[in-house]
């Protein structure tokens, strides 16, 4: 026990950095290997130890004397028993069930027939199960690999994926933008050096520290045909341009699979709209591909790895789907692994487990994301909306509070005091922002925008055209606008977290000097829109991101100074 | 303390025939002591200090909880209850279980050899020295069980006693000479024990001379026989068992015996010589009867030959077998023991250092504290006999991260505490049928130690446990709570003489646990096994009582060394501070002083207490504070003195905000309430000071007064209201067509009260029904009253 060391070590799993200590550094290191992060404030980040972790730790070879060792060597207080029995029982069940074979023969194999006993008296699993071969091996038929690995991880006993990948169709080009060090790790801890240990899983890494690139790399790396799905048009127009742009590929194997064109290409890029496209010809009780005709884009071509962007807003139809093809290999590409459905688990069964994880302020500290400040303004609601607030419904309350005209005039001094900026103004009414459209004379994007319109102004707003830009929540995810360094959020989606973040995400772009961002969120005071912006910096705060609170006069009188 | 360092005072056992007597002596030789010499009588006999009474005025859970007598007089009272206590059978055997094992050996040497010994025999039994020996008669001496009347000389012959120096107050008398011992020839002890003492002490087997005391004649002839011995008639009693015991005493007669036999029965003798009696059926499957021999009941094989080899005690109520004691002692060259480690009787201490990192409030009351709110939350459901299972804690032992044995002993001290008990949670069936079941709930009694200083509550959990008679160190750590369990008081008196012997180290000594654990079962053999002595160590650790992180040596802590000594507690070196970050959590030691942990609740909610703390500030705590009195000055002023860390601005605002809206609402009551819409008339109204009206709107006042006093401290200063025609609408007229009125406004009450539930119906539904009468006969009125007002403004504004 030393009263220096930076861990502690808590009974519920949960595993507390100090930060200031010392030995921080090395320490994170270590137990970055076996442990989650799950926030990072200030002082004090958390990580967890789950089974999952584990699993994941033990998969790439790390024994439960190094973890416990590790554990021990960091900790203030005396490691918990109970902690240190619990890592031994998790890793010892790793490896213990292993997915063997190959894509034409697939086996359940168990170290002992107890083992697998346990696991078949589960009637869910036994049902994904083929012809018994002997009294540990099962045949696995090919269709159940993913549900069946879900299905035993639900139950406390992860099978070892060992059957491998189709290496799919070969697809050679360089990645020709250099990579940076922490690019490069997540590549190899996805890629794992080709075995079928790794080749899937998720990176999370904060918006603006280049993930399609890293995606792109990953794609270099398994040099066989991609298939990347996008959250909307837009965005996937972003990953082909930046292929185009930062890789050596011939530009005629990349293709575009949305609502306006159909090509399937050696690296083709899809959209999630466009996939869980609904026939309204199919009967309600038609299987997947009936309904959905277009994930049919999965099994009719042979892709060597699936990216998903923005993998935490993976819908229900395209887990399903995933759940079939799990010989391929897949990477997850997200800034928050918050998924407001609750659905991280299937995530991780299905998409892999989380691959590599960087702290937001770390990437700040080391500049590769810019510096940004949080504000929260705060106006008071005028004294003629009071009655009409109090007493309306919970929902109308909201957007009375986040609409109020008070918004209105710090809006203003904001635009104003950063008139030399690249300005976002993002919010969630779209009467709101039509009307802020008008009163700041700037361009307004929102769904209702036609693509081609959608493309021009941000490219508009790129090249520095135009400097202050009015969006909708469309803008929220997957929209590259590295000029832009100052959002004002007016209004959002209630209490969301992975929002507030991706907003922030926006504006995170490195700068070429090294320019601070500025992030500001107008909350009225003494509303809901106060408590549900509490709730929605709940993310960024645990990042390490501290929010700075402004009153509206404050904004008035540093803005006239600055004008003056 | 030593074994055998007691002030040579005597206490006199003269007759246990006669306690009344022999209590009213002993209570003149315990007056006689001095406060010193009572002191360590007390500590070193545990049983006498449960008898003890506290001071006058004093709960006695408040008191040191070593002993109440500790360096005090005693009341007359006491020395009362003391003495007749040793007067009688319980007294005597507590005494007697207050001996260490070399005192215990002499006194059992003694009462072998007919209740004398030679310093010789004592030598050759114990192994210790003379003047071990001696020190150790001087312990026994100091306590009881010898005549002063039979102090004697000693014999010139007796040379191993002749170094006895008289001050020893050793006293040599002739055995006495009536009943079995008759035929014992006369001779000189080193030291004799009282004959009534005698045959109380417990030999390490069973001893024929005692067991055939009551046998029939026809037995011991019987048994005789068996032994070689020719059949006499005419003898007595004595005689015959005096004989009985000679031939079970020969080495000769008993090796005979034992040759006479097969070799399973030889081996059977062979594991019976630790004198311990075993169950026949541990050798046989036959049924053992003295009496009534017949055809199906013949012994046989083994039976048969422990039966007629003579040296084998039988009893067929118990089923069990035995070697008599005689015989072993025959077998042993005439020895009863192995000889006795005296070095135990120290405590072997070696040189502590207890550091800087002291007193700190022990992690058990946190923990305590953590399964009362636990349970409060859900309480655990009791087996059918309201014992509390396993399972619940286990439960929240994983969730407090220790072990479940810790759980239980906490479990178990808080329903010593009462602060949880067993209730009726639901109940099934009638009469007989009736099925009940059971849950652990906080009692009220919770609320109230959850609001005393964390120090006074770890002093409440120390102090149960002292006393606690639910459970036994004998057996190990409680993991449940049983119902109804009542274990032997005396465990009390055991607790606190092992504390006792550790608070005897000073503050730089410390002792190793094992040795430690030997040294109690050396002292308190009857008493103190090592393993009771090791869970009574870990309990003590767990508790704070002594050290938890200094491996295998055993130091009481600073605080518990002033708990026992009743001292005041120093808490300076608790970890008093913490880390708040700006995403609201705070995270605080595990090692934390309790009073902070109990602030740091007020204003935030518990995330975490898996170890270190975590929590995250409550917008409703701090609100729930500040409406309770504290200003957001008191909550900021907290967070930065405790917190490691600058105050997150954000954290701030938040504690400004939440005070600021408190208070936006006010609520209290009043006594009735005015209106009126005359100006002048309001103002001379309101001038009256006795109404103490207050006003409250433009033409609405109100006062604490009732309407009746209201209206009469109107009606002393001319002024007066109209009849009260509703209890809470006081008009200042009645109703009138006129609205040209003088003075106050004209309300119709009637109509009003109309009007007002028209309004509630309109609220509770915007579409009204035209066929309810109800609803359009409130809504005219409602109309009605609005026309009449619209008229009243309409002519006074003109």
């Amino acid at each position: 026990m030393d009263p220096t060391n930076p861990l502690i070590v808590q009974s519920d799993h949960t595993v507390l950095l100090e930060v200031a200590s010392p030995r921080a550094s090395s320490a994170r290191d270590a137990l970055s290997r076996f442990a989650e992060l799950e926030k990072s404030p200030e002082h004090i980040h958390s990580y967890r130890v789950t089974p999952l972790s584990l699993w994941n730790a033990a998969s790439s070879g790390l024994t439960a004397d190094e973890v416990t060792t590790t554990l021990t060597e960091y900790a203030k207080y005396d490691v918990p028993q109970s902690v240190l029995f619990e890592i031994r029982e998790q890793i010892s069940r790793y490896g213990r069930l292993r997915i063997v074979g190959n894509n034409l023969k697939l086996v359940l194999s168990a170290s002992s027939a107890g083992v697998l006993a346990e696991v078949c008296a589960d009637k869910h699993v036994r049902s994904l199960l083929g012809i018994q071969i002997n009294e540990t091996s099962y045949h696995v038929p090919q269709g159940s690999r993913g549900a069946l690995k879900q299905a035993l991880i639900r139950l406390g006993w992860p099978a070892a994926d060992e059957a491998g990948y189709e290496t799919g169709e070969e697809l050679q080009f360089d990645i020709t933008a250099s990579l940076r060090q922490y690019q490069h790790d997540a590549v190899r801890s996805w890629w794992a050096d080709g075995s079928a240990a790794g080749g899937n899983g998720v990176l999370v890494l904060p918006c603006g520290s280049g993930k399609t690139v890293i995606g792109l790399a990953a794609a270099a790396q398994a040099a066989s045909h991609t298939l990347v799905i996008a959250t909307n048009l837009l965005a996937a127009r972003q990953w082909i341009s930046e292929l185009k742009s930062k890789s050596n590929i011939d530009p005629e194997l990349v293709g575009e699979y949305s609502g306006e064109r159909k090509e399937i290409r050696p690296f083709t890029v899809a959209t999630y709209q466009v996939l869980t496209w609904r026939d309204p010809n199919a009967e309600e009780d038609a299987d997947l591909e009936t309904r959905h005709p277009h994930l049919r884009l999965f099994r009719d071509h042979k892709w060597g790895v699936i990216i998903y962007d923005e993998v935490h807003l993976l819908p229900a139809p395209v887990f399903r789907a995933t759940a079939e093809i799990q010989a391929i290999r897949r990477l997850g590409l997200t800034a928050t692994l918050i998924r407001e459905d609750g659905k991280e688990p299937d995530v991780f069964s299905l998409i892999g487990p989380k691959r590599f994880d960087a702290p937001w302020k770390d990437l700040e500290r080391q500049g590769w994301i810019a510096p940004a400040t949080c504000s929260e303004v705060r106006v008071d609601l005028p004294e003629e909306s009071h009655i009409e607030y109090a007493v309306a419904d919970a929902h109308n309350r909201y957007r009375i509070a986040a609409t109020t005209v008070s918004k209105l005039t710090v809006l203003d001094l904001l635009v104003e005091r950063h008139k030399h900026d690249r300005v976002l103004v993002i919010g969630q009414y779209i009467d709101q922002l039509r009307a802020v459209a008008r009163r700041l004379d700037a361009p307004l994007i929102t769904g209702q925008t036609s693509e081609r319109m959608r493309e021009k102004r941000f490219d508009a707003f790129r090249s520095g055209e135009i400097s202050l830009l009015v969006v909708s929540k469309v803008a929220n995810f997957s929209i590259d606008l590295p000029a832009a360094n100052v959002a004002i959020q007016l209004s959002g989606t209630f209490g969301s977290r992975q929002e507030e973040a991706q907003r922030l995400g926006r504006i995170l772009r490195p700068k070429p000097d090294g320019e601070q961002a500025h992030f500001y969120t107008i909350v009225t005071r003494e509303t809901v829109d106060q408590q549900f912006a509490a709730n929605r910096q709940r993310f960024l705060t645990e990042q390490g991101y501290a929010y700075q609170i402004v009153d509206a006069h404050e904004i008035g009188r540093t803005g006239s100074s600055q004008t003056a | 303390m030593a074994a055998g360092t007691f002030a040579p005072t005597l206490l006199v056992m003269s007759s246990f025939d006669q306690p009344t007597e022999f209590s009213a002596i002993l209570k003149k030789r315990l007056t006689d002591l001095s406060v010193e010499n009572l002191t360590e009588l007390i500590m070193n006999v545990p049983v006498l200090s449960s008898r003890i009474l506290p001071p006058d005025n004093q709960d006695r859970r408040d008191d040191h909880i070593i002993y109440y007598g500790h360096h005090r007089p005693l009341s007359e009272g006491t020395l009362d209850n003391l003495a007749r206590f040793l007067a009688r059978d319980e007294g005597i055997h507590g005494v007697l279980d207050a001996l260490n094992q070399l005192q215990r050996a002499i006194v059992r040497v003694t009462a072998w050899r007919d209740g004398s010994a030679t310093m010789a025999e004592l030598i050759d039994e114990t192994g210790a020295t003379k003047e071990e020996i001696n020190a150790a008669i001087q312990g026994v001496l100091a306590t009881f069980l010898a005549d002063e009347t039979d102090q004697a000389s000693p014999h010139p012959d007796e040379n191993e006693s002749s170094s006895v120096s008289s001050s020893n107050i050793i006293p040599i008398r002739t055995p006495n000479t009536d009943g079995p011992h008759v035929s014992k020839p006369k001779r000189l002890a080193v030291f004799t024990l009282h004959p009534s003492v005698s045959h109380r002490v417990e030999l390490p087997g069973v001893s024929a001379q005692r067991f055939h005391a009551r046998s029939y004649k026809s037995q011991l002839q019987d048994i005789l026989k068996r032994l070689g011995n020719p059949q006499r008639d005419n003898v007595k009693h004595a005689e015959l068992l005096s004989l009985l015991v000679q031939s079970l005493s020969s080495a000769e007669t008993v090796k005979r015996s034992i040759d006479s036999v097969s070799q399973e029965t030889r081996d059977a003798i062979e594991t019976l010589r630790d004198g311990k009696p075993r169950r026949i059926k541990d050798f046989t499957n036959d049924y053992y009867s003295p009496f009534n021999y017949g055809r199906y009941f013949q012994p046989k094989g083994i039976l048969k030959e422990f039966i007629e080899c003579g040296i084998v005690g039988l009893c067929d109520q118990s089923q069990s077998v035995w070697l008599w004691l005689e015989s072993i002692v025959a077998l042993n060259d005439g020895r009863l023991f192995r000889p006795v480690d005296t070095s135990l009787a120290t405590l072997a201490t070696q040189p502590f250092d207890p550091g800087a990192s002291m007193s700190r409030i022990p992690a058990a009351e946190r923990h305590a504290r953590t399964i009362l709110e636990a349970w409060k939350q859900k309480p655990p459901t009791a087996l059918a006999d309201a014992s509390l299972g396993v399972k619940p804690i286990r439960d929240v032992a994983k969730q407090l991260g220790i072990t479940a044995e810790r759980a239980g002993l906490l479990a178990n001290l808080l329903k010593e505490i009462d602060l949880i008990a067993a209730v009726t949670a639901s109940q099934t069936g009638k009469g007989r049928n009736t099925k009940y079941t059971y849950e652990y709930r906080n009692t009220d009694a919770s609320s109230a130690w959850q609001s005393i200083s964390p120090l006074e509550r770890w002093k409440s959990l120390v102090v149960s446990w002292v006393f606690a008679t639910s459970f036994d160190e004998a057996e190990g750590l409680p993991e449940r709570i049983q119902s109804g369990a009542y274990y032997r008081a005396e465990l009390r008196s055991l607790r606190r003489y092992v504390l006792d012997k550790l608070l005897s180290l000073s503050e730089s000594e410390c002792v190793d646990a094992t040795r430690f654990a030997q040294s109690m079962q050396y002292l308190l053999p009857a008493q103190l096994q090592t393993d009771t002595v090791a869970t009574m160590l870990e309990i003590m650790r767990y508790l704070g009582l002594i050290y938890e992180d200094r491996g295998d040596v055993v130091a009481l802590t600073q605080a518990g060394r002033a708990l026992l000594l009743g001292k005041d507690i120093d808490l300076s070196s608790l970890d008093s501070q913490f880390v708040l970050q700006a995403d609201h959590t705070i995270v605080a030691s595990p090692h934390s002083d309790s009073e902070l942990i109990s602030t740091l609740e007020r204003y935030a909610e518990v995330e975490s207490t898996a170890g270190a703390h975590i929590y995250r500030i409550s917008e409703e705590r701090i609100a729930r504070e500040i409406a309770s009195g504290a200003t957001a000055e008191d909550v900021i002023g907290f967070f930065s003195t405790h917190s490691n860390t600058p105050v997150p601005q954000n954290v701030e605002y938040l504690v400004r905000d939440v005070a600021k809206r408190s208070g936006c609402i006010q609520a209290g009551s009043a006594g009735s309430y005015l209106v009126s819409e005359d100006a002048a008339q309001f103002a001379r109204v309101l001038a009256v000071k006795p109404a103490q009206l207050t006003q409250v709107a433009p033409t609405v006042a109100v006062s604490p007064l009732s309407f009746e006093q209201l209206e009469s401290a109107l009606q002393k200063k001319g002024i007066f209201l109209p009849a009260q025609e509703s209890p809470t609408l006081i008009p200042l007229a009645k109703s009138q067509n006129s609205v040209k009125v003088d003075g106050p406004i004209v309300i119709d009450i009637s109509e009003a009260q109309l009007a007002v539930e028209a309004l509630c119906k309109r609220e509770e539904s915007t579409s009204t029904s035209s066929t309810d009468l109800r609803t359009r006969a409130l809504e005219a009125a409602l109309a009605r009253v609005e026309q009449h007002y619209l008229a009243h403004h309409t002519e006074s504004d003109e």
